[in-house]
């Protein structure tokens, strides 16, 4: 990223929490994680039918229940194959991000 | 013992000419290609293939390598009598295959 | 929330301080072919990450026809509204609008060439134009005699044929459907169709049967559609594998005769599906290095044979990921933020990208594979442990669940990228 296009983002990040991920070297970027998530948990995971919305809810409870996916500990249907694919970090960049989009 | 797959009409009129299939699911590996872990496959193939009607033999072919895996046989065969059409092939190790159906000749 | 956004950022492309091509007023021109699972969610993507790019749009439809849930519509699931889409949603996000279909592309300029002549300049263009049929590698076969015999592997009217040609036969008919050697489209797409024509004849023409004639030995989900088969359609379905010599071979469509070098089947219905390869725009440019399908960087989707312009879907050599919608709609995401952050002036960044596949094998049996796929310089790969196929022996909730959760990815995500 340029120097001056990283600037933008972060006063832009003020006024729209979600795009905050995108910044931080070294960070997981959640923005760019979360849109994998899209196609079933709907736009900026506002909910698709059937499948749970993410925007909103508390990111510790995202975090918990991804963690639970990746160990086994909670069953479900999709979620215990894709979730142990994602580090720790990314299980937290993804819950945060989607914990500040709103609902 | 390898899987086969024959065809031989059920019935047929005496002096007919009938089409017969015979197949034999082999790789008949050539000896010239590599395995993916870079080893080369020895040669592996079916060397003998013989087709009797009556107990007689009407075809008999040598196969050599080269010929591409599960090798097909389709030749016709002129029905007299009711009676077996009898298959049988020997890969380069003496193991034999064999496969049987009848003809009734109304 | 949207709208907000987008509004927002429309004013930060104004700043001054935005990358030196924003600031030249006019955006770049991007030229986009083909407005399916890739294209639309590229432009989606494109549209709402940069948004001052002039976007024209290159698509020969005047409707979508989704081939997800096609399968559906032949096994009399749901009718034909189901899986077509206007193109008025994604062109009314300020994009231009060249309806029909492109004639020629010249890598080097990159100019499109439409049919009725108009030559579209872009600065980048991306390519997104799915397969095209390889008729000929079947004797006898050809767009003609897929007016009997149909392939319906591009959904549409073939769709609409496969389904009537289903409810016109006789009970007791044979129903023929012929399998090409993979890459195809959708890896267990042959196999779902399988299963609800089945699910359709067992109701509706119980004495009927289905051939299968498959070019391949082993299938996508094998164990999870013959457990289901076993259950639901016992004696219904014979499939000869491409080891017991199931490739079809040759057609002849005035005797509905369907041949391998070992069967000549007659059929009531055949259902032949070629061979295939990347959209036709991308071969006859010669991007496809003379290998059936388009090679590209694994992380921004740019043509190793041709800077500046960007292919995706199924027309793509993708590494691991499979030729499916969902895989399709990914790349065209990751490829919008990878062609936005290089008109920024940054590197695209890798990402992790999602693939799964839902099929249902009865209305409300439903099962997937569903994977992680990380992008490297090297290629695109599957994250192990991890991803796979619903487990077999999953009881009738799971896969009733998986069957619902299927009807509404797909509603989900159609309507966003068409919606
Ligand atoms: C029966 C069946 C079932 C399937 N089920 C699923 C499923 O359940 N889930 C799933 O994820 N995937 C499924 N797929 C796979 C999915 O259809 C494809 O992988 C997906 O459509 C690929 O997207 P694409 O953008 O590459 O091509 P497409 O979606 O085919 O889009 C290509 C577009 O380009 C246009 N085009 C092409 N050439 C030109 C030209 N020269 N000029 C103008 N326009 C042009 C076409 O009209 C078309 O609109 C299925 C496929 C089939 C056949
Ligand atoms: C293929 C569709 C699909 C994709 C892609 C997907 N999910 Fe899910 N998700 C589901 C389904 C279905 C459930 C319900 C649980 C189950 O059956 O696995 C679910 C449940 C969840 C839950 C629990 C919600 C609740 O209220 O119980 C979380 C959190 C979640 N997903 C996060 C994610 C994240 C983050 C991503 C992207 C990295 C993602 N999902 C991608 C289908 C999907």
């Amino acid at each position: 990223m340029s120097g001056h296009h990283r600037l933008a983002i972060a006063t832009l990040a003020v006024a729209l929490g979600p795009l905050s991920a995108l910044a931080g070297p070294g960070d997981a970027d959640g923005a760019a994680l979360a849109v994998a998530c899209f196609s079933c948990h709907g736009p900026e995971g506002r909910g698709g039918g059937e499948i749970p919305a993410l925007a909103g809810r508390d990111a510790g409870e995202i975090a918990r229940q991804l963690s639970g996916y990746a160990d086994g500990s909670i069953p479900g249907t999709i979620m215990p194959r894709l979730a142990p694919s994602y580090t720790g970090a990314e299980v937290t960049a993804l819950a945060d991000w989607f914990a500040e989009v709103a609902p | 013992m390898f899987n086969t797959r024959i065809r031989v009409p059920e019935t047929a009129a005496a002096g007919e000419a009938v089409e017969i299939r015979a197949m034999i699911m082999h790789p008949m590996d050539n000896g010239f290609t590599y395995s993916t872990q870079g080893t080369l496959i020895p040669v592996n193939i079916i060397t003998d293939f013989t087709c009797r009607y009556l107990g007689e033999v009407v075809v008999q072919v040598r196969l050599e390598p080269g010929i591409s895996a599960n090798p097909i046989f389709t030749f016709s065969l002129r029905a007299t009598e009711s009676g077996p059409v009898e298959f049988e092939w020997i890969d380069q190790n003496g193991d034999v295959t064999t496969a049987s159906a009848d003809l009734t000749v109304t | 929330m949207k709208m907000q956004r987008r509004t927002f950022v429309a004013s930060l492309a104004a700043l001054p301080l935005a990358a030196p091509a924003l600031a030249r007023g006019a955006g770049p021109r991007v030229t986009v072919v083909g407005a399916g699972y890739g294209g639309a969610s590229f432009i989606r993507t494109l549209r709402r990450l940069a948004p001052e790019v002039e976007i024209t749009v290159i698509e020969q439809t005047p409707r979508f026809h989704s081939c997800p849930f096609s399968n559906g519509v032949i096994g009399g699931l749901w009718d034909g509204d189901r899986i077509s889409f206007e193109y008025d949603g994604l062109a009314s996000t300020g994009t231009r609008w060249a309806s029909g279909a492109a004639v020629g592309f010249d890598p080097a300029t990159r100019e499109v060439t439409l049919e009725g002549g108009e030559v579209v300049t872009g600065d980048y263009v991306l390519l997104s134009p799915g397969i095209s049929l390889n008729f000929a590698a079947i004797d006898g076969y050809s767009p003609e005699a897929a007016e009997a015999m149909p392939h319906a592997w591009q959904a549409g009217s073939q769709t609409g044929l496969l389904r009537r040609q289903l409810v016109e036969m006789e009970d007791g008919g044979t129903v023929v459907v012929a399998i090409p050697r993979p890459p195809f489209r959708c890896p267990p797409g042959p196999y779902e169709r399988i299963s609800l024509i089945a699910h359709y004849l067992k109701a509706a023409k119980p004495a009927s049967k289905i051939i299968v004639l498959d070019a391949q030995d082993g299938f996508s989900k094998q164990g999870l559609f013959e457990e289901c088969w076993a259950a639901l359609y016992p004696g219904l379905i014979e499939r000869i594998p491409g080891a017991e010599s199931g490739e079809v071979e040759a057609v002849d469509p005035a005797t509905m005769r369907v041949s391998t070098a070992f069967d000549d089947i007659t059929a009531d219905v055949a259902n032949v599906i070629p061979p295939q390869r990347a959209g036709a725009l991308a071969l006859d440019a010669g991007l496809d290095g003379g290998i059936g399908w388009c090679p590209v960087d694994p992380v921004s989707f740019e043509s190793t044979l041709a800077p500046g312009v960007f292919i995706i879907g199924d027309a793509a050599i993708m590494g691991e990921m499979p030729k499916s919608g969902f895989s399709a709609a990914q790349q065209g995401s990751a490829c919008a933020a990878a062609l936005a952050a290089r008109i920024a002036g940054d590197d695209p960044a890798p990402r992790k990208l999602i693939n799964t596949c839902y099929s249902l094998a009865a209305p409300d049996w439903g099962f997937s594979v569903a994977d992680v796929y990380a992008q490297t310089a090297d290629g695109i790969a599957a994250i192990r442990p991890g991803g796979g196929t619903t487990p077999l022996g999953a009881d009738a909730d799971t896969h009733a669940a998986e069957a619902r959760y299927a009807n509404s990815w797909f509603d989900t995500l159609t309507s966003q990228l068409w919606g």
